[in-house]
């Protein structure tokens, strides 16, 4: 019963790559009252999304690596968000959140999941690194953990030794082909509304 | 049968239990630690605490994540145990898998947070006066990411003897710091390793010469203080320093150190001095790839040992450790079995009864190690042969307790510091052999 399943996922990851994904353009504001459309853009932006959570202690263990994977994705060119996907969180708790954890990038609240349903984010952390094809397509290059921080829920090293998103944004801004494109997210759930 | 299953099933699930049902259950196993100024990192106390979390915490709980308990198997009966009753799990994640539901028409009450004991009268604090700051990730140390610690010496300026039956110790980090172990110094050993180092504390484990990390026991995750029991207390000659080791776990965040250590004066004058009896091994040497090394220790007791605490200690390539005592008579006991090690969870486990151990006794102390790719907790990516050894173990486990009389206290130290030495290959300063009581 698996290979049938896994030859369905094939040929819908084909068709994905052929004719890439479409979003609606989800505007959301930062804590700063700023407005973003992380989903739009013009065409061979590279965006990065990362999905997060405040409390939840695997995401906050890989903030640093997180906000070097921001730096470096901005210096290429691109643009990194953070999105939070609990909707009771205020602003005042992301700034606070984004202070202690020395976060620079643009932290969004996705209250009503609409980037949760569009990337079919599930965890957090959890990570996006999207090529633009402009009027809302975008092509999945990367997708999943930021790290190997943990090999799953309870199993934490001691250090990072793969940097799977940092990775993966270099080889894309340099035009490269990324190696491996899916790795398995670990961290909490994101109770959809 | 399948009544017999049903009856079964119906004896331990309860598909409409309500908040109000699982909160007693939440609150005794996981609102202990997950409030506001706890260990958790983040709150168990209202309803919507866990229903926002449900499918992380059923996961947890399904994979016996939580709430975190090393001992298992054949383990003796130990203080604070926190092993989940069956039946509390399977309501709990049952719950949690039928949507967290609260009863209709009703307000879900929140859990109310715990109220940590204060320290028995008497006990006096020592505040830990360094400016440490608990760095967001791991920094390659000299152990190269063994695990994170630090160490501190804290002056007590003590200029008589104290006798004490319990220490504790207060983290302003409780996510951060899990296990702090404490030595009594009066050589001043802690202060010049930290005059060397021109960082704030110092590098290095807490092992003071002969005296191990934790000869003074320690705290652990959930646990600020150990209380020894009737009869039994630690000695602290006069003029000398705590020396603390720190064990924490980087949160992503710095967060400053602003602890204190308490204390707990002994009152009873006929209590017997606790020594540390160290088993365990000195070297290891494990290729790259091994998936199950097994490494072992004997050491046979020169005298009876009444053993109240066992504290073990391993790196994170090692994955089960076990303790037992094969007794003259021919009998075996298991003191200490833990399955799945896990560093961050260590903590120094009290008996619940003292365990008696006669002359002759042989301890066996033995440590699965899993120096493979499949190790998550394997530091080295790829794994790189481990070749270590040192003087006061690389895995071992730590007994307090203390021998009938002060003489049979000193010989079990002394053969314990020579095992210690000739594996070493080296000698150290003995410290201050126990007195006898003076005659009336």
């Amino acid at each position: 019963m698996r290979t049938p399943v896994i030859t369905l996922m094939c040929v819908w990851l084909a068709a994905l790559a052929l004719a890439g994904c479409t979003a609606p353009p989800a505007s959301l504001s930062d804590h700063d009252g700023l407005v973003h459309t992380p989903l739009d853009g013009d065409e061979g932006d590279l965006v990065v999304v990362v999905f997060s959570s405040t409390d939840c202690p695997i995401a906050n263990a890989m903030a640093p690596d997180i906000e070097r994977a921001s730096r470096e994705t901005t210096e290429a060119g691109g643009r990194f968000y953070l999105v939070h996907a609990r909707p009771e969180l205020t602003a005042e708790r992301t700034r606070t959140h984004a202070r202690e954890y020395e976060l620079t990038m643009p932290v969004i609240v996705d209250r009503n999941h609409d980037l949760v349903r569009t990337l079919d984010a599930t965890i957090t952390p959890e990570a996006y690194l999207l090529r633009m094809r402009g009027n809302g397509r975008y092509d999945i290059l990367y997708h999943g953990s930021v790290n190997n921080l943990y090999g799953s829920v309870g199993n934490r090293r001691q250090n990072i030794s793969e940097h799977y998103l940092r990775d993966a944004v270099r080889s894309a801004a340099a035009g490269k082909e990324i190696e491996v494109s899916q790795r398995t997210p670990f961290g909490c759930y994101i109770e959809r509304n | 049968m399948h009544a017999i299953l049903f009856c079964l099933l119906a004896s331990t699930t309860n598909a409409a239990d309500t908040w109000s049902d699982v909160s007693p259950i939440v609150s005794r196993h996981c609102s202990t630690c997950h409030h506001d100024a706890g260990s958790g990192p983040f709150p168990l106390l209202s309803h919507s605490d866990l229903a926002g979390r449900r499918r992380f915490i059923a996961e947890i709980l399904r994979r016996k994540l939580m709430p975190p308990w090393l001992p298992g198997g054949d383990s003796p009966p130990l203080h604070d145990d926190r092993t989940m009753p069956k039946t509390d799990r399977t309501r709990l994640i049952a719950w949690l898998d039928a949507g967290a539901p609260t009863a209709e028409g009703t307000e879900p009450v929140a859990i109310t947070p715990p109220i940590t004991p204060s320290f028995p009268a008497g006990t006096f604090t020592v505040p830990l006066d360094e400016p440490f700051v608990i760095p967001p990730e791991t920094i390659e140390n000299e152990h190269r990411f063994h695990q994170d610690t630090w160490c501190f010496v804290i002056p007590l300026d003590n200029e008589d003897p104290l006798r004490v039956r319990g220490i504790g110790w207060k983290t302003a980090a409780p996510q951060s710091v899990h296990t702090v172990t404490l030595v009594a110094d009066d050589r001043g050993r802690g202060r010049k390793r930290d005059e060397v180092d021109p960082r704030v504390g110092f590098e290095r484990d807490g092992d003071l010469d002969r005296d191990i990390s934790g000869s003074l026991g320690g705290v652990g995750i959930g646990l600020d203080r150990m209380l020894l029991p009737p009869g039994f207390h630690w000695s602290i000659p006069a003029h000398s320093d705590l020396v603390a080791e720190v064990k924490y776990r980087p949160l992503g965040r710095a967060l400053p150190l602003g602890d204190q250590a308490y204390l707990v004066p002994a009152d009873d004058v006929a209590s017997r001095e606790v020594i540390a009896v160290v088993t365990g091994v000195n070297r290891l040497k494990v290729p790259a790839g091994e998936k199950e090394h097994e490494a072992e220790d004997r050491f046979t007791l020169p005298a009876a040992f009444d053993v109240i605490a066992v504290i073990p200690r391993a790196r994170n390539e090692c994955r089960s450790m076990r303790l037992s005592a094969n007794l003259p008579d021919g009998t075996q006991r298991t003191l200490l079995d833990i399955p799945d090690w896990d560093a961050h969870f260590r903590r120094p486990y009290l008996f619940k009864s003292i365990q008696s151990l006669p002359a002759g006794t042989i301890l066996v102390s033995r440590f699965i190690i899993d120096n493979t790719d499949g190790n998550p907790r394997n530091p080295y990516d790829p794994p790189e042969d481990l070749r270590i050894g040192r003087r006061t173990g690389v895995a071992g486990f730590t007994l307090l307790g203390a021998g009938s009389d002060a003489a049979a206290s000193n010989l079990l130290l002394k053969t314990s510091q020579r095992v210690m030495d000739r594996r070493g290959s080296q000698t150290r300063p003995s410290r201050t052999p126990i007195p006898s009581p003076k005659a009336p």
